[in-house]
């Protein structure tokens, strides 16, 4: 049997015989093979000694029983790991921050409470997966979409309070953003309702966020203060249409008045889908598309443009740009989407070309339109999470194919966020670019363009791979913390990250002598004293284990 | 190429038709009198559509051939419901433009 570390075999016994009294002898899990379900897929310690792995799993049903295992744990000071259903594969899965944990796990507490079409939320409880909610709002018939990540297959809430994102329209991208309400077991086992469900019988807790006095919802993602047991999220209308349309620049120096553009398109409510910007002439396809370019590869380019390609610096050499305005190829191409009234859409896509034709030689075309809700037969001709049906189609990823005949165990994202300006990406482009040949870590290899999953800042999501070779994923761990260093001294941090790089990460948000840290260990002491719940989650360590860690 | 057990109740055999070994395999489990089910490459209807409602259900085992990322996606949906893959055994990529890397597989309790 393994055991928490700092715990007794006796305590640990008695611990799991009034966890299976609480949940019943099946949903308590200590076998190996068991066990062995909660490792991390994509583990950077994969087959390693340091790989985090639990020493229990305890599976309840219900907010009560949550409760009773959160006060039976804290007796037998039992360290707790709570996962919805553990799919965050690249950002640490299901595996506990603190080796040995015992897994809380959340799946089984898979209820739908509520969907409102009239007034567009829902109310869910941990377990209930994006194809859940995607299946029983279809079943229904509601006109309203999820917003999902890709893939799909995770927990709402787990990827809200992971701060995961999606890509319909902005205001639901952003997956803690659109949430409205929280139901939390604190570690001492009492509950907790944020917002306006705070007020017994309340009418409004999916319809108002904020609620009155401090707003709370924060310090429950990322974070181990309490379990969240119950969440509501705001969902989209269904759209009458759909349009996606694409700018294409012809010029280097196009990029910054790109950006701008853009902005203004986007903060302006002009455009509110994901857009989308890649260089045809780099060949950087658009993130939404990626799945595509694994499965049928890269776009076709002549062996002239790949000389000049491979020649440039930082996407850049006066040969190439001639070389873009000879053949037509874009530098730079922005896909942006409209959801709406078709006459609606079309109004936002002629203001959106008169901003943008500001930029001398800007071209324009449409490259989808069609009406909404789309022909199910379709659906696979599309990026299917911009419609808000979840997939697994991402999983090409990585793939063996002609074009990735080696591919990866897994993939540890490095996701850093940036300013939302043209130099912002060249800058992080010859930062990073330069560290990582000095690092010899296989990241911005030529040129990388970030994503713009949230309004007002890019983010970068570069995959490192994992291997079958110890050796070489040290490499690559200690390439991804050097520049995650660097990244802090240049004003840049990451924006999630799997636990073996949590602390790594948070050391750069290090203002006034760490005063965030602190702060959260404050109310880590205050809030669970025993330190019980999820210890070391995001770098928060309870006191008895805090600069115990490497 | 992984031997399913007589012993064994097997739901049914899942078969990357993209590829010739995988359909070999598909064939042969259909002369054993066994369902199968057609991927290719993807495995989110056949998830969502079948396996998910048969696994909630209590289902029997599965097997199949597939590539490793479909592998992959299967098996971290077995473990919605504690079930695990209980033999696996790889095949390397054949020679340029035939089979991928492959690998069959049982899932079970």
């Amino acid at each position: 049997m393994r055991v928490p570390p700092g715990v007794s075999v006796d305590d640990f016994s008695s611990a799991l015989t009034e966890f299976r009294r609480v949940v019943g002898d099946e949903w308590v899990f200590t076998s190996d093979e068991d066990l062995d379900l909660y490792r991390d897929a994509y583990s950077p310690f994969l087959n390693e000694p340091e790989e985090r792995m639990a020493s229990g799993a305890v599976a309840p049903v219900s907010t009560e029983e949550v409760q009773q295992i959160v006060r039976i744990a804290n007796r037998y000071r039992i360290p707790l790991y709570t996962i919805s259903t553990g799919k965050n594969l690249g950002y640490g899965g299901s595996a506990p921050a603190y080796s040995g944990s015992v897994v809380l796990d959340l799946k089984r507490m898979n209820r739908i409470l509520e969907v409102s079409e009239a007034n567009a939320y829902a109310l869910v409880e941990p377990g209930v997966s994006y194809f859940d909610l995607y299946r029983y709002i279809q079943e229904r018939k509601l006109k309203v979409w999820i917003d999902c990540p890709d893939p799909g297959w995770g927990s709402v809430i787990g990827n809200a309070i992971d701060r995961g994102g999606g890509y319909t329209a902005a205001n639901y991208r952003n997956h803690f953003d659109a949430h409205c309400g929280m139901e939390i077991v604190l570690p001492n086992g009492e509950l907790l309702r944020t917002g306006m469900g705070a007020i017994p019988e309340a009418q409004t807790w999916q319809q108002f966020k904020s609620a009155c006095g401090p707003w709370i919802d924060g310090i429950f993602s990322q974070s181990n203060y309490g379990i969240v047991t119950k969440m509501g999220f705001w969902l989209m209308p269904q759209p009458e249409a759909y349009m996606r349309c694409a700018v294409s620049l012809s010029r280097y120096a196009d990029l910054n008045p790109l950006v701008e553009t853009l902005n203004y398109l986007e903060n302006s409510r002009i455009t509110q889908g994901f857009p989308d910007i890649s260089s045809p002439l780099l060949g950087y396809g658009p993130i939404g598309q990626i799945q595509l370019f694994f499965e049928r590869g890269p776009g076709k380019s002549s062996p002239e443009q790949q000389k000049l390609v491979s020649e440039a610096t930082l996407g850049f050499s006066p040969e190439l740009e001639a070389y873009a305005v000879k053949s037509g190829t874009a530098y730079w191409e922005v896909l942006l989407s409209y959801y709406g009234p078709m006459e609606v859409i079309e109004a936002q896509w002629r203001a959106t070309q008169r901003h943008f034709s500001a930029i001398q030689g800007a071209k324009f075309r449409i490259v989808d339109r069609v009406t909404l809700p789309l022909d199910p037969a379709k659906i696979e001709s599309y990026h299917e999470p911009e419609f808000g049906v979840p997939s697994l189609r991402a999983f090409s990823i990585g793939a063996r194919t002609p074009w990735t005949p080696t591919p990866s165990k897994g993939h540890m994202w490095f996701s850093p966020i940036i300013p939302r300006t043209g130099e912002a990406i060249i800058e992080a482009n010859r930062v990073f670019g330069a560290a990582a040949r000095q690092l010899d870590m296989p990241l911005f290899q030529t040129f990388s363009l970030p994503a713009c999953y949230w309004e007002r800042s890019f983010i970068f999501i570069l995959a490192t791979p994992v291997t079958e070779d110890p050796a070489t994923n040290r490499h690559y761990r200690e390439g991804f913390k050097k520049l995650i260093e660097i990244g802090g001294q240049h004003g840049w941090g990451e924006y999630r990250t799997a636990p073996v790089f949590q602390q790594a990460v948070t050391d750069v948000y290090s203002f006034n002598n760490h005063a965030l840290r602190g702060f959260h260990e404050t109310l880590k002491d205050a809030i669970d004293p025993n330190g019980i719940l999820s210890a070391g989650r995001y770098a928060i360590w309870p006191k008895h284990l805090r600069g115990k860690q490497s | 190429m992984v031997p399913i057990p007589t012993s064994l109740s097997v739901y049914k055999v899942i078969f990357d038709d993209q590829f010739s070994a995988a359909r070999a395999f598909g064939a042969s489990a259909e002369r054993n009198g066994l369902r199968t089910a057609v991927i290719r490459g993807d495995i989110t209807a056949l998830w969502l559509n079948d396996l998910k409602g048969h696994w909630q259900s209590g289902g029997a085992a599965i097997a199949g051939m597939t590539t490793p990322r479909a592998l992959l996606c299967l098996e971290q949906l077995a473990h919605d419901t504690w079930r695990r893959v209980l033999e696996r055994v790889e095949y390397p990529a054949g020679r340029a433009g035939s089979d991928p890397q492959l690998v069959s597989w049982i899932i079970g309790l």
